[in-house]
């Protein structure tokens, strides 16, 4: 029952010629087409556009409708909406949201740019006067959310829409618009121009750190092109992270401080070491002001799996929790933007990117500054590989938490490292890499989240015994949350034997030297 | 899916009228809706402005020849299609027939076109034909538009019989007073009498209305032309009532 359309795109000058064009060779009804507002929705890291859909929240009337759709107008799904599209979980329960969640998760869905649009729809009428096919003329202006004064006016849309059991009419009067209107062809979708006439750019935003690197490169010049990269994505997450838009504006903030020290440490033969003496206590103060909210956060995005792990009867028990959470989450926020308000942050902030834009900086002094950069990021990488395959070659037992928990670190190191340098290897064989070293990652994380968690809570329920006012029934659920924990931690550790086996297997460790180790690359230049 | 007959024994009921107006009343639901005039007559296709014509006739529908849907048009509301009525639908009882099976043959027929509607209306011509003992089949409901006289009363009493001894669903059939005009003492007192009625009958009542009749010079239904008549207003009442029956059950 889909409908054909076919759009044009008219000057708004031609608007009445075109409609006399059209009046003249047809029996034509002609309606207003109420004013509407088009939203357009995504993540702040694009995660819709990245996979080719689209999210549009349609006004018109007193009705508003969230459409999701392909690039190619597929669509995917819609549901009428009653309030601003926020996180994916206070979307109406439809299967738009069912489809939206694994995509978006916990990111919230951002406006992107808006366009309002009215205009006319002509019915086409054949001699029975019925209607046969539509055209819709729209006159369309792009704006930035909530900025609709700055409105940029897009051109007009003229679309030939088909009726069923109609198609001969629908292709004489597509001919007819190709021949006889002044139309163009439609060179980009509405989506894409608006964003232009906006002055956004698609995917200009990835958690994924891409730094293009040449081989040859002076290394002092290569790991200030990294910093650069990092203080960018630090910068970019600061709004969000004040705003506290979502989860994953502080969660990259604190990510782009954590590489930015990790390279600091890491790649101290590139770095003089006054640059490194003065900034690596500042981003390792700024660190530690990020970390309570972070921990905050990710309980509350866990609360729907601590309510899965306590008995049925215990789940509500849990909610007084989310409240203190919320609470608490309200207060550190607070004291971090009272922290990025103060001068030391900014200080921080314009000084190292002054370091990086003009200094000699980076290098002057320091002993591997002028070395190849895949030199340096071979040997440091190959050294911390070995480093990681002798702490975890030991025997690690139930009492040995501190030995995954620097393994854990180690590993996180190395894969820094592998991701700063990306560029240099070969793709396909370095992706391998980071898939090994991701599977005991991914074991030593679940390991350690079990363990942080069981602490947090702890500290928590201590905190709310404190301030008093919850009822038992929330600490005996608590007390419960933190011993499936423990057991879940043990069955964590009961694996990493096994992960561990297939990280450090022969042939993996061949791979690693392959890529990295410069021994190899001697013997076989020799 | 859910398929709707609109069937009385008895001619001139006001079937056609409730047809069209039920299936655009569904259509603004934001359901896609069709409405196929199995009637030869085609009123229901004049109506809407369509013409009355199936490709490959019906032994074409029948024997498969031609995809159903290719004779479908759109008419001039959204998510309202119509299966266009053929005067070869006066053979249909009869390529029924020879085809063995007749309820099998249109449930056969309706299940192409599942996956594009959620809701078909039949609007079918009087008379126990051979059609109509399919429909009792295949409907999920059967609504019997019924004038408050006698004449119209009686042939309910047969349907009914024709059901209990066929071991039909009677739950499926959903009765409602049509073409009612209160200055008569007779639509009045069965309209308002309590009297157990062979099959359960919906509350609202179509009223006799000129503006009915007025369907056929503005081709279109008077849920859309007069939109806020008392007609217009009794069939939005009755949809209601069969909706809310159908999100029950």
């Amino acid at each position: 029952m889909r409908d054909q359309i076919k759009v044009f795109h008219l000057d708004s000058a031609e608007w009445e010629r075109s409609r006399a064009l059209l009046t003249n060779e047809y029996t034509i009804r002609e309606e207003a087409l109420l004013p509407g507002i088009r939203t357009y929705y995504d993540t702040f890291d694009w995660r819709l556009f990245r996979k080719r859909l689209v999210l549009e929240k349609v006004k018109f009337q007193d009705k508003t409708e969230l459409q999701f759709h392909s690039f190619d107008g597929q669509l995917v799904s819609d549901t009428l909406l009653s309030a601003e599209p926020g996180f994916v979980w206070d979307l109406p329960e439809s299967s738009l949201r069912e489809k939206l969640a694994p995509i978006v998760e916990m990111r919230r869905l951002l406006p992107l740019a808006e366009v309002s649009f009215h205009g006319s729809r002509f019915n086409v009428l054949n001699a029975d006067e019925k209607t046969v096919a539509r055209v819709l003329m729209r006159q369309r202006k792009a704006a930035r959310p909530w900025e609709s004064k700055l409105e940029e006016a897009l051109p007009v849309s003229l679309e030939v829409v088909s009726i069923r059991g109609y198609e001969k009419e629908y292709s004489r009067i597509i001919y007819f618009v190709e021949s006889h209107l002044p139309v163009g062809k439609v060179s980009a979708s509405e989506l894409a121009t608006s964003l232009e006439l906006v002055g956004r750019t698609p995917c200009d935003y990835s958690s994924k750190l891409r730094v293009d690197l040449e081989p040859g490169m002076a290394a002092c010049e290569a790991v200030r092109e990294i910093f650069r990269k990092l203080l960018d994505a630090l910068l970019v997450n600061e709004k969000g992270t004040r705003l506290d838009l979502d989860s994953e504006f502080l969660h990259d903030f604190r990510v782009a401080i954590r590489r930015t020290r990790a390279a600091l440490t890491q790649l101290k033969s590139v770095i003089s070491p006054e640059i490194r003496n003065r900034f690596r206590p500042e981003f390792s103060w700024l660190g530690s002001l990020t970390g309570p909210g972070r921990d905050l956060d990710v309980s509350l995005l866990k609360m729907p799996e601590y309510r899965n792990r306590v008995p049925q009867s215990a789940r509500d028990h849990l909610e007084p929790l989310t409240d203190f959470l919320v609470a608490e989450k309200a207060d550190e926020r607070k004291r971090l933007i009272a922290a990025l308000d103060s001068e030391r942050y900014l200080n921080l902030v314009t000084d190292w990117r002054a370091v990086l834009d003009d200094g000699p900086g980076t290098a002057s002094d320091a002993p591997a500054a002028a070395t190849p950069i895949k030199e340096v990021a071979s040997k440091r990488i190959w050294k911390i590989y070995r480093r990681v395959l002798k702490m975890g070659t030991r025997e690690v037992g139930p009492a040995e938490v501190e030995v995954l928990h620097r393994l854990r670190i180690e590993c996180k190191k190395l894969r820094y490292m592998m991701e700063f340098f990306r560029t240099l290897y070969e793709p396909k064989e370095l992706k391998g890499l980071i898939k090994i070293l991701r599977r005991l990652q991914d074991n030593l994380g679940d390991f350690n989240d079990c363990e942080v968690q069981q602490v947090k809570l702890r500290e928590f329920a201590r905190a709310m015994m404190d301030r008093g006012g919850f009822p038992p029934e929330t600490f005996m659920a608590l007390g419960c949350l933190v011993e499936r924990l423990e057991k879940c931690q043990t069955v964590e550790l009961g694996r990493f034997e096994e992960r561990f086996g297939d990280f450090s297997r022969p042939e993996n460790q061949e791979r690693f030297r392959s890529l990295f180790s410069s021994k190899r690359k001697r013997a076989e230049q020799h | 899916m859910s398929v709707f007959s609109v069937y009385n024994i008895k001619g001139g009921v006001g079937k056609t009228a409730a047809a069209v107006n039920l299936a655009y009343l569904s259509s603004l639901d934001g359901s896609r809706t069709l409405l196929w005039d199995l009637d030869p007559q085609s009123s229901a296709t004049f109506y809407l402005r369509v013409k009355p014509k199936i490709k490959g006739g019906s032994r074409g529908l029948i024997s498969d020849r031609k995809c159903i849907g290719s004779s479908i048009k759109g008419t001039d509301f959204e998510n309202f299609d119509l299966l266009p009525g053929a005067f070869s639908y006066r053979k249909l009882d009869r390529l029924l027939l020879d085809s063995g099976d007749p309820a099998k043959s249109l449930a056969r027929l309706l299940k192409q076109l599942a996956g594009e509607y959620d809701r078909i209306f039949l609007d079918t011509s009087p008379g126990m034909t051979v059609l109509a003992e399919a429909l009792f089949k295949v409907s999920d409901t059967l609504l019997v538009p019924t004038i408050p006289t006698t004449l119209s009363m009686r042939t309910l009493d047969q349907l009914q019989k024709y059901y209990r001894k066929r071991s039909l669903d009677r739950s499926s059939v959903l009765g409602f007073f049509s073409m009612v005009d209160r200055r008569k003492k007779l639509h009045r007192s069965l309209c308002d009498s309590s009297t157990k009625k062979p099959f359960r009958f919906l509350n609202a009542c179509i009223p006799f209305s000129s503006l009915v009749e007025q369907m056929g010079l503005h081709r279109n239904p008077v849920c859309s032309f007069a939109a806020s008549s008392k007609p217009s207003r009794a069939f939005k009442e009755l949809w209601e009532e069969i909706r809310g029956i159908g999100e029950d059950r």
